[in-house]
């Protein structure tokens, strides 16, 4: 890691813990159908954002705390999330060559795969689950991109001048 | 022309593990975590030391409710004064219940003699917080603030004041996870109130139970009162659980569909009723064996 990832490393790790507390957070539950994915969408961020020799071991070990939180078998959310990271680095060039709406566009796919490994593994793991509103996520999480990478774009500059 | 550092470079023959291999080293450590933790539940100790590392995650997720309490502690006086004179009405209201209760309490324990039967009335209670209540809007389940340095075990009953919620599932040493019983995961024996028909109501997901187990023949109405029958050794005996809302019943079906709405207030209030009660293992009197090996209810039970 260079300097200059090291000196990310204070804004990842709250950008991480604001996304995680407010995935947890009580919400009437129209609300919480359509809650983004945010972690998800925090350590794709800085996946894209940020290259570095522990991206994968990074975002499996968030995983393995989502999973704690949201109560679910040890390394569900590990897994969606690591292959996830995994997408984000091999595409990188390519998603960095767009920005904005079209960004979103191709982070659709990659929310698409997070939602569908966690629902497989609900079935391996026999909890039910509804098949319908399971994909609410994704569209807002796809609606969110654009702003929340506005927000950290401007975090990181306005934090290190970069 | 600049001088090209030498980390800049990237290397004919990467040192370590490609990333594909990386990856697939991580899939499978999430496999076999995951098999580990579901069907060996191995994993107790991983899960009590990353809950006691994400502690900040969740204080952080409850800021927004201690605000709301905040701002609800800091309301009115006269709202407040209302809120004391109505429950000081209430107050009133149950002590006079309580005294005919007292009273009935003692003839039960002297009927209960006659029978020499052991059961015992009384049962200990704590008052819990909930800390988080589930983010995912189909898996009912509370966070508590009691945990196993307060006694708390996995199985225990969680009642409100108006009914049973649920139990606990997980227990950590400053807090404990109940599953509640509209969970679509879980079944609580029941009896009908007004003429003791056994049954199992399970949690349908969304804020309900359903009674899938009575057959088209049972004598079930709309408005009957379900109380735990306390089979199984899980749950006291005679709490309620819920009411009797919709009974249909399809041409040809063996059983019935019946729904039903819990009594207990599944998502209001902070505050819940942890109970111990004398469960199987207490001491029994000489006649204990005659006691049949009443377990869980047959499915069916008409």
């Amino acid at each position: 890691m260079s300097d200059r990832e090291l000196h990310y490393g204070w804004l990842m790790a709250a950008s991480l813990l604001l996304a995680a507390a407010l995935s947890i957070t009580m919400l009437p539950d129209w609300l919480a159908v359509v809650r983004p994915a945010l972690v998800l969408m925090v350590v794709c961020y800085w996946t894209l954002m940020v290259s570095g020799r522990f991206r994968l071991l990074a975002s499996w070990c968030v995983g393995l705390i989502m999973d704690v939180l949201y109560g679910t078998a040890l390394g569900q959310h590990a897994l969606a999330l690591v292959i996830c990271s995994f997408i984000v680095i091999k595409l990188n060039e390519f998603i960095r060559s767009y920005r904005g709406w079209q960004q979103a566009l191709l982070f659709l796919p990659i929310f698409i795969t997070y939602e569908f490994i966690l629902f497989w593994m609900d079935g391996l793991t026999n909890r039910s689950v509804d098949p319908l509103w399971r994909w609410a996520p994704v569209l807002s999480s796809t609606l969110l991109w654009p702003p929340l990478s506005f927000v950290l774009r401007r975090a990181s500059r306005y934090t290190y001048g970069i | 022309m600049g001088r090209l550092d030498s980390k800049d470079i990237s290397p004919l023959f990467p040192k370590g593990l490609s990333i594909q291999v990386k990856l697939g080293l991580f899939v499978l450590l999430s496999l076999t975590l995951m098999f580990m933790d579901q069907r060996f539940n191995m994993l107790r100790h991983v899960r009590i030391a990353l809950e006691t590392l994400s502690w900040p995650v969740e204080a952080l997720a409850q800021l927004p409710s201690g605000l709301n309490e905040l701002a609800h502690n800091l309301a009115s006086r006269s709202v407040a004064l209302k809120e004391n004179e109505a429950l000081r009405r209430e107050h009133l209201l149950l002590n006079a219940r309580l005294q005919k209760l007292v009273s009935l309490e003692a003839e039960n324990r002297r009927i209960r003699s006659l029978l020499q039967s052991s059961r015992k009335l009384e049962e200990r209670m704590l008052i819990a917080e909930i800390v988080a209540t589930s983010p995912d809007p189909y898996r009912h389940y509370l966070k508590l603030n009691k945990g196993s340095t307060n006694d708390v075990f996995v199985g225990q009953a969680l009642v409100d004041a108006h009914g049973i919620m649920g139990q606990i599932t997980e227990v950590y040493p400053l807090t404990s996870v109940a599953l509640l019983i509209t969970d679509p995961n879980h079944g609580i024996p029941v009896e009908i109130a007004r003429n003791g028909l056994r049954t199992i109501a399970h949690g349908e997901g969304s804020g309900g139970l359903s009674l899938p187990y009575l057959p088209s023949n049972a004598d079930v109405r709309s408005g009957d009162q379900l109380v735990s029958s306390g089979l199984g050794g899980r749950f006291p005996a005679g709490y309620p659980v819920g009411t009797v809302t919709t009974i249909s019943h399809q041409a040809g079906e063996h059983f019935l569909n019946i729904s039903a709405t819990p009594a207990a207030h599944m998502d209001r209030g902070r505050e819940v009723l942890l109970v111990w009660h004398a469960t199987d293992n207490t001491p029994k009197p000489a006649t204990a064996p005659a006691n049949p090996p009443a377990q869980k209810p047959a499915p069916t039970n008409p």
